[in-house]
This record gives C-alpha cells, sequence and structure tokens, in this order.
C-alpha cells in the first residue's frame, strides 16, 4: 500500500520566484511528488503569460512529478521538453531530486537552469550545470579507469525496484569475452565503503539506482560508473563531455 | 503535520482485510512520525505495527523480504507507484 503524504498546507510561488523566472516564457514544470498538486503554481504562471511544459517520467504515475533516477535524457515522455524551455521550475525542498534534472541535460550544449521553489520554507534557490561539474569530472575519470581495469566488480542490489542481476550477468559475459576478470556482488543498500574490502577489484560498475553512480563518487578512490555506460565506456567519455 | 497521512484509509484497509502485523515504512521526512502513527493505527484497530528501520529511498525500495515476520501488508509512505522498466534502465 503506497501513500504519497501529499503536501496539505495551501501554497503559492513567492514574490521572489516569481522573479526569477520573469525574463523566461516557457517553463518546463517539475515537482516531486509530496507537490505534484500544482494547479494553484500552474494558474499563477498562466497568469503571468508563461506558457507551461509538462512531462511524464516514464517510472512515474503522475504528471509533472519527478524522480531522483530520472536523470537519464529518455528518463520523460515530453520529447525535447529540455530544448523548448527556457527555464526549469521545480518545486519541492532538497536538491537531490532537483539535480536529476541536471544529469538528464548532460548530452546538450545549452542546459537549461533550474529555480527551485521550496513551498515548506517559502525559499528559492538556482542551480546551474557548475553545481555537478565535480561529479562529472569524477565520473569520466571513472570512465577512464574502468577501461583500463582487469578485475571488475558489479554491484546488485536486492532491492525490487533496483534488482538487475540479469542485466550483472550480461555485461559479465560481455567482460569475459574482453579477457577481463569479473565478480558479482550482492546487498541490500549498497554501501560504497565495503569497496574497501575487496582491494583485488580495479574499478566497479553499479547495477542499482543510477545516482550511485553519480553523486557520492567525489568521496571514494576506487573508480565507479554505471551500468549503462559499462558496455560502451568509449561513447560515454564522449557524451560526458 | 504538513503531510497528509491518510490514516483513515490505512485502517479501513486494514480492518477490511483483518491485517493483525503491519510493516510501516516511511520516508525519510516523514520518519518523526512514526510514533503517532503506530499509536493512531494501534488504538483504532487491532493490528500491530512494526517501523522499517532501513532505507526509503523510493518504491523501488520497498521491504517485501519481511514475510518471515508474518506480516500481512507493508505501508510505504512518501512514494506512488513506480513502473520499472525490467530491461534495465
Amino acid at each position: 500500500m503506497l501513500v504519497e503524504a501529499f503536501y496539505r498546507k495551501p501554497f503559492r510561488l513567492s514574490e521572489e520566484a516569481l522573479a526569477a523566472l520573469k525574463p523566461f516564457r516557457k517553463i518546463a514544470l517539475f515537482g516531486s511528488v509530496q507537490f505534484i498538486q500544482l494547479d494553484e503554481v500552474i494558474h499563477q504562471l498562466k497568469t503571468t503569460k508563461k506558457e507551461i511544459l509538462t512531462s511524464h517520467g516514464k517510472r512515474t504515475s503522475g504528471n509533472h512529478q519527478l524522480l531522483g533516477c530520472d536523470c537519464f535524457q529518455d528518463s520523460f515522455s515530453g520529447k525535447d521538453i529540455f530544448k523548448k524551455a527556457d527555464i526549469i521550475l521545480y518545486i519541492g525542498d532538497g536538491l537531490f531530486h532537483p539535480k536529476a534534472l541536471l544529469f538528464c541535460q548532460l548530452g546538450s550544449k545549452n542546459p537549461k537552469d533550474i529555480v527551485i521553489f521550496d513551498p515548506i520554507n517559502n525559499a528559492v534557490k538556482k542551480i546551474t550545470r557548475k553545481d555537478i561539474e565535480a561529479q562529472i569530472k569524477t565520473y569520466k575519470a571513472n570512465l577512464i579507469k574502468f577501461m583500463a581495469a582487469e578485475k571488475i566488480g558489479i554491484l546488485v542490489s536486492t532491492k525490487t525496484g533496483q534488482s538487475y542481476l540479469k542485466n550483472a550477468a550480461v555485461l559479465q559475459k560481455e567482460l569475459k569475452a574482453k579477457g577481463k576478470e569479473s565478480f558479482i556482488f550482492v546487498d541490500d543498500t549498497i554501501d560504497l565503503s565495503q569497496m574497501e574490502n575487496f582491494p583485488f577489484v580495479e574499478a566497479w560498475v553499479n547495477t542499482a539506482c543510477p545516482r550511485i553512480g553519480f553523486d557520492d563518487l567525489v568521496h571514494y578512490t576506487k573508480p565507479l560508473i554505471n551500468i549503462n555506460d559499462a558496455f560502451t565506456p568509449e561513447k560515454a567519455v564522449m557524451k560526458y563531455g | 503535520m504538513d503531510y497528509d497521512l491518510d490514516e483513515q484509509r490505512i485502517i479501513k484497509e486494514i480492518k477490511e482485510k483483518g491485517h493483525k502485523r503491519i510493516l510501516l515504512q516511511l520516508a525519510d521526512g516523514i520518519k518523526p512520525q512514526a510514533r503517532d502513527l503506530v499509536k493512531t493505527i494501534e488504538s483504532e484497530t487491532d493490528a500491530e505495527c512494526l517501523i522499517w528501520f532501513g532505507s526509503c529511498f523510493g518504491a523501488c525500495d520497498l521491504p517485501l523480504s519481511i514475510k518471515s515476520l508474518g506480516v500481512s501488508l507493508v505501508v510505504a509512505f512518501g512514494h506512488n507507484t513506480y513502473i520499472k522498466d525490467v530491461k534495465g534502465w
């Protein structure tokens, strides 16, 4: 049984939020599940002659809803929503979800900034590609180290929605064909500090939540990449600019 | 509480299905509400509530391996239906 825990206090965009959006006309609108009841915000934006671009994340159940794993170019139904938008507006608290909107624009030469409106604290913040530069730099270095590695560890989670043992097995077969040795490691919550206990592994591949492969990398010395890049790491290096 | 935890829907489900032991899994920001939730549910139903101590990253992270504890209902707060692409990301 799932309970969305919708935010139940009525909220409107603050004057500060409207001012941050003022120079822009086309707005791609997103929120975390607690804040996707956006009728009032949409009304406010339409009153100020804004065009609202709507998307539907392929793993989500509602329009405008954003998940942390919506961090790929093909994560949304609204094709080219980020190309069409002048700015992105995210409604919710924290940075985990809106950072997905930066990761999913990695292939873009003209990534759109994100204005975050937090209804709980009535606060406004703006994030740009600069906010994920450290992670991308580390990730690119990890891709290069992965290509050179001979012994690979593949991480598989037992969490129902994150479990991709079959994909891990396919990768293992490909690595074997390339003459590389690989091992599949299984856990519920993937705790990257455990990597230290297996010093024979030269590079790691994550198959669980894709954000594991991006967000925490800067804290670890052993290279880790995501499985979708492990099949064609040379292409991935280009993708991350 | 600023979030709608829909207690009456949970209570109705427990009574209709006769659940005796349930598990509450809460997103981090809602975890402090666990005590109030348990008190409300246990006072209005015959069900015993267990609280998930571990992660709650999303609907991709439901604790479905707890059958040995005799739990017949998991209530996950803070998420809606997650559509997994079984082929991969």
